[in-house]
């Protein structure tokens, strides 16, 4: 299968790091891919106006592109870009007549019926290259890393949309397992991060952020591990907020699941972009370093 | 002492307007709770979304565009998951905010974002504010 990978805007500016991270790991794990040559912004968020249709345009004209561009399917790795594609092509699907509107606007791409397929990453890892083979290619396994699973709203809501179950989804922990890491699971794992109140409410972002960590930590979590670059921003560089709020407050590190594998798979810290966490993942990059030198010591 | 209350006298040009945006039936609400419940927005809230159901029932519109509920949600879509008769209370506060986003009633002035604000956050929550928050 030929993935059109879509990589949304927030991939080329503040989450770079997690576009480097899953470059990485998409081609260690021989996933036959291309980024798309033209793409615009998804469309975010999903509009929920239903007399609206203007809202369904810029996501559906990047389904018709990828389908131009000759790809079986398109690969996202933010979650609200997959949600926002996934659902316009749901919602222009499920009516007739909103079809014909919308593709009648986007006429210079043909026909459409609906129904290109979209996928997040973590649905491609686990489902067509396999936990097998990921756990394969982790030479260097997160062993002990007690690692919480968050995924936020977007890759789990609706749930006839969702990547896995809306109340206890288990993708990434099961991922994290085949990195050889301990998942720990922790009941708000689904509950939003604050979103784009990071814009305008910033107090209120904070204090969703802060519940999410505290419960992750309470649960004996020492990172937080994510799939979107939302919920890294509010997670991560949340925290100067939080700590405002909370003096008292302990820092958390929050990663990508891309760069947890990458890791596992060999790849240097350095390269990874941690040097722009808030919040570093020192506990994990130590035990690293910590396993590598006790292999390396004579025996 | 009698007192008649008829549908008519509780319904409002916001009910009408909401379900018209939102496509929901606001009269399928019984008021369970379940989306006050699991809203994690609901401690900040002076109207929380069940009450907000009952308000649009009852054509309270002064108390629904005065509201600062549908700006303080987050549109996380757990109501809309949860609620036992299927209503997307989600899209009930996305038309909240579109009446008044549509007389152009913004909740945030795109100027007043400081430019190192701008360059810190995500492209991903600024396009989203801006829909959720701006005409
Ligand atoms: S969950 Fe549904 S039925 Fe229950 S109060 Fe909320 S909107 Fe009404
Ligand atoms: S979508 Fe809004 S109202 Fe519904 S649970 Fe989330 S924050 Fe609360």
């Amino acid at each position: 299968m030929k993935y059109g990978y879509y990589p949304g805007c927030t991939l080329k500016k503040n989450a770079a790091s997690f576009e480097k991270s899953a470059l990485h790991v998409m081609k260690a794990a021989g996933i036959e891919f291309r980024e798309m040559k033209v793409w615009n912004c998804c469309g975010t968020s999903f509009g929920l106006t239903k007399d609206m249709l203007i809202h369904q345009i810029a996501p559906v004209r990047n389904i018709l592109r990828a389908r131009q561009e000759g790809f079986d399917a398109i690969v996202t790795l933010c979650s609200i870009c997959y949600n926002t594609l996934k659902r316009a092509d749901s919602f222009i699907s499920s009516d007739s007549m909103v079809k014909r509107r919308i593709t009648g606007f986007l006429d210079e791409y043909g026909p459409y019926e609906g129904g290109f397929p979209v996928f997040h990453l973590l649905e491609v890892l686990e489902d067509r290259i396999g936990l097998g083979a990921v756990s394969k290619l982790a030479i260097r396994p997160l062993s002990g890393l007690r690692a919480a699973a968050y995924y936020g709203c977007m890759l789990v809501r609706p749930a006839e949309l969702g990547f896995d179950s809306m109340e206890r989804p288990g993708r990434l922990r099961r991922f994290l397992k085949a990195l050889g890491a301990e998942p720990v699971d922790f009941p708000l794992s689904t509950e939003c991060c604050g979103a784009y109140h990071a814009v305008g409410e910033p107090a209120t972002a904070a204090e969703f952020s802060r519940k999410i960590i505290d419960d992750a930590r309470l649960r004996g979590a020492e990172i937080i591990v994510t799939g979107c670059p939302l919920c890294h921003h509010n997670l991560d560089r949340g925290q100067a907020e939080i700590i405002r709020a909370w003096p008292g407050f302990n820092p958390m590190p929050v990663m990508y699941f891309t760069q947890a594998a990458a890791l596992a798979f060999g790849e240097p810290a350095a390269g990874l972009g941690f040097e722009s966490n808030f919040a570093p993942p020192q506990v994990l990059l130590d035990r690293l370093a910590g396993a590598a030198a006790g292999r390396e010591a004579p025996r | 002492m009698q007192f008649t209350l008829k549908a008519r006298d509780l319904d409002s040009a916001i009910r009408r307007k909401v379900e018209e945006i939102s496509g929901e039936n606001v009269y399928a609400c019984y008021q369970c709770g379940k989306c006050s419940a699991g809203c994690p927005s609901a401690y900040a809230m002076d109207v929380i979304p069940s009450q907000i159901m009952r308000f649009l029932q009852v054509g309270l519109e002064e108390d629904l565009l005065g509201s600062n509920t549908p700006w303080i949600c987050a549109s996380c879509e757990i109501c809309s998951v949860r609620c036992p008769r299927g209503i997307e209370v989600a899209r009930i506060m996305e038309a909240l905010r579109h009446a008044s986003l549509r007389k152009r009633l913004d909740r945030i002035a795109i100027q007043g974002i400081p430019a190192p604000a701008i360059k810190e956050t995500p492209p991903i929550a600024l396009v989203s504010a801006f829909r959720k928050m701006t005409s």
